[in-house]
């Protein structure tokens, strides 16, 4: 059955101000585009609900990864492939390299961005685990004015988030990790490659000379509301704690509390709740090991 | 909408509609039909080209984001007189069967040696696996591009 | 037959005839080609997997600017039929609709945008029936009826010797369930045609496809016309695996001739992704029981096989389909008493027909794991309990025939034994006890070849011989195989021409006789009779005016490389272009048209014992895997396979067909499925449904045994679709190995797997 397809314009601005302003004006009406990779196929199975593409794609001053003052800032249209850069890896932050080797093909991840990324908003968006457990900040746009707010506030479910009307996503930003941290990304799927995520799990540990850990993001790419989020109750019970067998046994024991309400099959929820539990015992005792070595 | 762009080291200019896509003016505009409708999802990797040294997914890219872009299609790698040592390398170790994902494997391979000197059997894979083939089971096709890297061929 | 001799072009590695264009990226498929003043279609298919049609309104579609014609089943001017064996399956659905895959109406416009809004305008007002989505409901003994004759659409019955006699001789019974799924044969270039009506009044339909003559045949029918009217041409063609076998190429084809006789244009339909996977025919799920009695030294004694089909809506390839399931139903082996029952049923799902194995894949995996089974449960190597059992020349099949001596099995697993590290491996690889262990199985298979039972069998070709070239015209094509490259091969050695003097004409039936379906991997076989035959009743005509001027026996010429010598006299000497124009002087024609029928395959319907095939594929697959304990993920890490296949004619070819179908096998095994809800397709598309990408596939070794048949030339045996039956039983095999888990649903998912080996962690 073929729906009714809204007629589709596209909008081609010069810079950043002319895109504001279009989005402000025409509103809900306009979907951003850069990579594409979300929004062609729902405009071919006729399932926009705008009529307006606007093309940001060539927007290079929103394409950037940089360090300043004491933080780490990524622009929306930094590509996946970009996530490769030297600045993130340097700064020890392993897990980003990870999500954009795991991203899928190379064809994807050299037009996917960070910000489409984060606006599609699903258990499937590979980036948003490991910004989660950044505690990283998303930073807002519109022609009126600019606001921030946490990653894990922006993201309300799946699919949704706390973007309003006119307001485009411009970037994302988090602190320079200490020297002693650590952080890891793994997703599993049903192929070996270039699949979409079933689980996955994105860490950040922060630890001092003794080893116990001072900073803990642990996120899931589905946790609560079917919507990637941070595993409270597992960070909580870690903060403050030196990893070993028993206190990363007790941690994994503690994400029942955190694990999503419903997946739609008892099957699915049986998996996922198994699997988070090895992937997380598997990745935390993966940080211990790197912790010693 | 009009459309400035190279295509095979040529300028070309084309008048095209907003949500067109690369992948449709590559083949119903200029007529380069080495590009392939597969899936128009970008899972199969049919329609993939090089644009300004990327490989990417043509049925997923609008025309217009193309504009002032240099764009590399199967048209524009060999010739029937003058294959590309891939092209002859594919040819020799059979790694077309139907052909159909040939055209993208052959882009994804010239992308893959255009940046990097002998990549191993891994490194291969991974470049293809974002192209689908469902006759070769793919060693063929590996063991074509690891035949040409060992030779160290840049264009 | 061709003797044993040197020979210089066929067993030789050599590129396809077909290479450059493809590698050059010409524009030879056929959505290449579309005219540009070509209308085209949108179709608008059912709503619901099961109910009445109440009402269609095109009355506001028929408004839409650029609307040309909007067709439903009163305007076809023939048979409303597209069907394959049984005339079960309309064209376009009138009084209800059984799966969501059928056409209700289809809008011919200007261009694809203006028919899809179209379309979308389209409305039909459904009465909704009861939707069956599993054979065990088509089965039960309050089910609707899909179609008036009933849910099942044939039963077979495989009976030798006595099995309760059997089982009571058994020292071990042992039994089990196995299902495999829904698996979709994904070619990647989706189905596609254009219809060009011509002055005459003749139809011209460009597409891809397997059977030319079949799809003029069904549609000649649809527009009520003569075969004579219809011309119909193979394009070049991405893949098909079957799904181009089938009803949807006479579909496209019907709907496109009716189209562009009432317009006058051409008419072009074609199908996106998601179309395509709802609508094209896929491989048959089946549930098989197996109750297996065997001595206590490992000897089969008797085997109770039962075998469910799920054909979907529509009957397609399934009664074929289930006859080769049911005589491969045991696998390889010899066993005195067999009872085997076989149904295949209809339900709402869309439906199954040819995909290439063709039942032998579904029913390997059953007799492959129980094999193993068996073997654990004797504490026997799995391999060694096998060879203990396997058909050898003068034993007897399931079918109670009696094999000659083209019976390679026990070379090829000797061959896999020694060249996977067998033996060493299974105590090896027991011994991981990390996050991932490694596991290796084994698996036997045997397919009979060409069609065999399932009817008349015969190939035709006619090849003309110039001074400049060596033409050959079969109705059999190529897509993918290269096994019109052998053919070329062939008539390349026996006329001593340079392989690249030959040339295949496109299969067209304006041009070509029929030769039968490609399918069933009977190209190298019986095109390979025909073409021989031709050849050497040319060569026969060739070396006669060459004995002539070379004053020799025409038993001494000999033609190599393009030269013409007496081999008593080899000073003596003219080329094949002037042999040719001495011919042409002479007044001997040089084309020669000749059919080759294979004769003999006969069995008895109630029992099915007899001669079903004249000759069988042997092999044998060693698979390797790694689990991962933390997903369930499995990875197939290497295959080490062994297949007699009579005689290489291309062994590049040979490579090629068993690597891609190694690689099909482990996507049946472990990723894909077509998940139909209540009768809806959740995943017709790559995004849900996953394909092996070059990342899932490792390694394959082949091995190529010889033990030539008695059907194919030079002794050639079919290998188009053997390479697909056996690895998914191997993998399977092989991850028991690993986890002592065995997942008898296929595909063995990481949540099949994770759950196996927590509830086995648990026990």
């Amino acid at each position: 059955m073929l729906a009714m397809q809204m007629k589709l314009q596209v909008f081609v601005p010069r810079n950043e101000t002319q895109l504001l302003r279009f989005l402000s004006a025409r509103k809900e009406d306009v979907a951003i585009i850069a990579g594409g990779t979300n929004l062609l196929p729902l405009v071919r199975t006729r399932k926009n609900s705008f009529s307006w593409l606007a093309d940001a794609s060539h927007l290079s001053n929103l394409r950037y990864v940089r360090r300043r003052n004491g933080k780490i800032e990524i622009g929306a249209l930094a590509r996946i492939r970009d996530l490769r850069n030297n600045t993130l890896t340097k700064a020890g932050y392993a897990s980003f390299a990870q999500v954009a080797d795991s991203f899928g093909s190379t064809a994807i991840a050299n037009v996917a961005t960070v910000g489409g990324n984060i606006a599609v908003a699903a258990s499937t968006s590979d980036l948003l685990p490991a910004l989660l457990s950044v505690d990283a900040n998303v930073l807002l746009k519109s022609y009126q004015k600019e606001r921030e707010m946490k990653v894990e506030n922006f993201l309300v479910g799946q699919g949704q988030t706390r973007r309003q009307a006119g307001e485009m996503i411009a970037g994302v930003s988090f602190d320079i990790p200490g020297t002693r941290s650590i952080s890891s990304f793994r997703k599993i799927g049903r192929r070996t490659s270039t699949f979409l995520a079933v689980v996955s799990v994105a860490i950040f540990l922060g630890y001092d000379r003794n080893k116990t850990i001072t900073q803990i993001g642990v996120a899931f790419n589905e946790i609560k509301h079917s919507t990637p989020g941070r595993a409270r109750n597992v960070e909580s019970y870690l903060a403050g704690r030196v990893l070993n067998d028993r206190v990363i046994g007790e941690a994994v024991d503690r994400l029942k509390l955190d694990l999503p309400i419903a997946l739609g099959t008892e099957a699915r929820e049986d998996y996922w709740n198994r699997a988070s539990r090895n992937l997380l015992r598997e990745q935390l005792q993966l940080c211990k090991s790197k912790m010693s070595g | 909408m009009r459309l400035v762009f190279t295509v095979n080291k040529r300028k070309r200019v084309c008048r095209i509609k907003g949500q067109e896509t690369l992948l449709e003016v590559l083949r119903d505009t200029l007529g380069l039909k080495g590009a392939k409708r597969g899936c128009e999802t970008g899972d199969c990797g049919a329609c993939a080209v090089i644009v300004n040294g990327l490989l990417v997914n043509s049925c997923l890219m609008l025309a217009i984001q193309a504009r002032g872009s240099k764009v590399t299609t199967i048209e524009g790698v060999g010739s029937a007189k003058h294959l590309h040592p891939i092209q002859s390398a594919f040819v020799r170790e059979g790694a077309i069967q139907c052909g159909y994902c040939t055209p993208a494997m052959v882009l994804a391979a010239k992308n893959l040696l255009d940046n990097q000197d002998n990549p191993t059997d891994d490194e291969i894979r991974k470049q293809m696996s974002g192209i689908l083939c469902r006759c070769t089971g793919y060693n063929s096709i590996t063991r074509a591009v690891k035949s040409v890297s060992k030779k160290s061929v840049k264009n | 037959m061709q003797k044993q001799q040197q020979l210089n072009i066929v067993g030789k590695r050599v590129n396809r005839i077909d290479s450059m264009r493809k590698v050059l990226g010409k524009p030879i498929y056929t959505t290449d080609f579309i005219p540009s003043n070509a209308l085209q279609v949108k179709l608008v298919t059912a709503g619901y997997p099961h109910a009445k049609i109440v009402n269609i309104d095109t009355s506001t579609a028929l408004r839409v600017k650029g609307v040309c014609s909007i067709l439903t089943a009163r305007d076809v001017p023939g048979v409303n039929v597209s069907a394959c064996i049984i005339p079960d399956r309309p064209l376009f659905a009138h009084d209800k609709v059984r799966c969501i895959g059928d056409v209700v109406a289809a809008v011919v416009a200007d261009d694809v945008d203006v028919a899809a809004e179209a379309a979308a305008t389209v409305k039909v007002e459904y009465e909704k029936l009861p939707v069956i989505s599993s054979t065990d409901e088509s089965l039960g003994p309050d089910a609707v009826m899909i179609h008036e004759k009933g849910n099942i659409v044939r039963h077979l019955r495989l009976l030798k010797g006595d099995v309760e006699q059997g089982f009571a001789s058994s020292d071990l019974i042992v039994e089990n369930s196995y299902t495999t799924q829904c698996q979709d044969p994904t070619p990647i270039e989706p189905e596609a045609g254009f219809s060009q009506a011509n002055s005459d009044g003749s139809i011209t339909f460009t597409a891809p496809m397997q059977n030319p003559h079949y799809v003029r045949g069904g549609i000649a029918r649809i527009i009520g016309a003569s075969e004579e009217k219809v011309r119909v041409i193979q394009a070049d063609t991405g893949g098909t695996f079957g799904t181009k076998s089938d009803e949807v190429v006479i579909d496209i084809g019907g709907i496109t001739a009716i189209a562009s006789s009432l317009t006058h244009r051409p008419v072009s339909l074609t199908y996106t992704r998601e179309e395509s996977m709802i609508m094209h025919s896929k491989r048959h799920p089946f549930t098989i029981k197996h109750k297996t009695g065997v001595t206590t030294d490992g000897l089969l004694r008797a085997a109770k096989i039962d075998l469910v089909a799920d054909t979907g809506a529509y009957a397609s390839n399934g009664p074929l389909v289930l006859l080769r399931a049911i005589f491969h139903a045991t696998g390889p082996y010899v066993i005195p008493n067999v009872l085997a029952e076989a149904r295949c049923v209809y339900t709402n799902n869309t439906v199954a027909g040819s995909f290439r194995g063709f039942g032998n894949p579904q029913a390997h995996f059953a007799a492959e794991s129980q094999m193993d089974a068996i073997a654990e449960k004797l504490n026997m190597d799995p391999l060694e309990f096998r060879l203990k059992n396997i058909l050898r020349p003068g034993t007897s099949t399931a079918s109670g025939q009696v094999l000659d001596d083209s019976v390679g099995l026990e070379e090829c697993a000797r061959a896999v034994r020694t060249r996977s590290g067998w033996d060493r491996k299974r105590v090896q690889y027991k011994a991981d006890h990390g996050k991932t262990r490694r596991g290796i199985g084994v698996a036997f298979m045997y397919h009979g070849n060409s069609i065999g039972p399932e009817g008349n069998d015969t190939a035709t070709t006619t090849i003309t011989i110039t001074k400049t070239q060596v033409s050959f015209r079969v109705g059999l094509v190529e897509y993918g195989s290269g096994s019109r490259s052998g053919l070329a091969q062939i008539i390349a050695e026996i006329l001593g021409v340079p392989l690249d003097r030959v040339t295949d004409e496109p299969a067209d039936t304006g041009t070509t006789t029929d030769s039968g379906g490609t399918f069933a991997s009977r190209t190298t076989v019986m095109g390979g009779r025909a073409v021989l035959k031709a050849a050497q009743a040319l060569r026969e005509r060739l070396d006669k005016v060459a004995a002539e001027i070379l004053r020799c026996d025409a038993s001494d010429i000999r033609i190599q490389s393009g030269i013409v010598s007496a081999g008593t006299k080899p000073r003596n000497r003219l080329t094949f272009e002037q042999l040719v124009g001495e011919c042409e002087r002479r007044g001997v024609g040089l084309t020669e048209s000749t059919a080759f029928t294979a004769t003999g395959c006969s069995f008895d319907e109630s029992t099915c014992q007899g001669t079903p095939y004249l000759q069988y594929t042997f092999g044998a697959v060693v698979a390797e895997v790694e689990v991962d304990y933390i997903s369930g993920l499995v990875r197939a890490t290497k295959f080490t396979t062994a297949y007699d296949v009579g005689k290489a004619i291309n062994p590049a070819g040979l490579e090629g067909q068993i690597e891609g179908g190694t690689a099909q096998a482990l996507g049946l095994a472990l990723m894909e499925e077509l998940v139909h809800k209540d009768g809806f397709v959740t995943n017709p598309n790559f995004a849900a449904y996953y394909i092996p990408t070059s990342v899932d596939v490792p390694s394959i070794r082949s091995n190529i045994i010889e033990r030539p048949g008695c059907l194919g030339p030079f002794g050639a045996k079919a290998m188009g679709e053997p390479p697909i039956v056996a690895p998914a039983a191997a993998l399977g095999n092989a991850v028991f190995h690993a986890t002592g888990v065995r997942i008898r649903d296929l595909p063995m998912t990481p949540s099949k797997v994770l759950l196996a080996l927590t509830r086995s962690a648990e026990q």
